[in-house]
């Protein structure tokens, strides 16, 4: 389990570059996005590298929270196994 | 409860939301997207004291011995708001760099969450100084009880009654939510998502504060 959870990560790690060179991974969602900045009465400011930034910034948070989530996934196995060899005492 | 293992959905689809389905904010711009972190943590310090209030209430009341976990739940969840608070005065302090100018400038919102933080500090100082479980459980949730009264003044009083940069709290005076339709659902979605972290982490800790006393009791027989 924690070899899939090590390949998991690993590649999302490595497939975080790709948000450098495709900016609009999830566009699909992103058309609220502008919507919502035609709406606006003042242009909201441009973020430095535009989208692109974004989604970066997206994907580091994503990683960092695959990386907490996996752990804690493992610690509540180890928990669980831990419950299960007290309970047979 | 497997209900709090919708964390590992909620999570990701929370950040994914806050970056890309809900708009920019008119004057704030990108950092707007902050909004989907500090708040859902600010939220959740303020569930995780109360429910720690809670507990200790249910300590100290429980006379027949119906709630034993509750001494490690309001010493868990006490912990748990604490380093939620941290983390909601860092994001709010990185959100005050961007929009004020300055990390920190003693806004009455950022002097009332440090005058929580360090009434919630003096509590691990006053658990870790008691010696004897009984007295230890006893005292610390009497201060615990104190606190939790204590906190509602200092979230949402002390910030109204002086003047403050804080912009108005999502939870405001009209008791409605003045965001966009899709800023508003990134915003519940995130909310959610970390109110079931902060719950499948106090069940984690629960569950290891009670193999940590069946290990103990078993060195102790």
């Amino acid at each position: 389990m924690n070899k899939i959870l090590r390949s998991a990560l690993a590649a999302l790690v490595f497939a975080s570059p790709l948000a450098y060179t495709t900016p609009t991974v999830i566009g699909v969602i992103e058309a609220p996005v502008f919507a919502a900045e035609a709406r606006s009465a003042e242009p909201a400011p441009a973020a430095p590298e535009g989208d692109g930034a974004v989604s970066r910034v997206m994907w580091i948070v994503l990683v960092v929270w695959l990386g907490i989530g996996a752990c804690l996934f493992k610690i509540d196995r180890n928990i669980a196994r831990l419950e299960r060899k007290i309970d047979e005492r | 409860m497997l209900i709090t293992r919708l964390v590992y959905i909620f999570m990701p689809a929370a950040v994914i939301m806050a970056f890309h389905y809900a708009p920019a904010a008119a004057v704030l711009g990108e950092t707007s997207r902050l909004l989907y972190f500090h708040v859902p943590l600010a939220w959740v310090s303020v569930m995780a004291f109360a429910v720690s209030g809670a507990g200790a209430i249910l300590f100290l009341v429980d006379k027949k011995g119906r709630f034993p976990r509750s001494e490690d739940t309001f010493h868990n969840s006490a912990s748990l708001g604490t380093l939620f608070a941290v983390l909601a005065t860092a994001s709010g302090s990185v959100w005050a760099k961007l929009m004020w100018g300055s990390y920190w400038n003693w806004d009455p919102r950022q002097t009332s969450i440090v005058i929580l933080l360090l009434i919630y500090s003096a509590y691990f100082s006053l658990r870790s100084a008691l010696a004897g479980k009984t007295a230890r459980g006893r005292l610390s949730a009497a201060y615990l009880i104190i606190a939790m009264t204590a906190m509602p003044f200092f979230v949402f009083v002390i910030p109204r009654v002086f003047p403050s940069l804080h912009p108005d709290p999502v939870i405001n005076p009209d008791l409605k939510i003045h965001l966009e339709a899709e800023m508003r659902l990134t915003l519940i979605v995130s909310v959610v998502a970390f109110s079931l972290l902060y719950f499948y982490v106090l069940e984690i800790l629960n569950r290891l504060s009670r193999i940590r006393d069946s290990v103990e009791g078993s060195h102790n027989e």
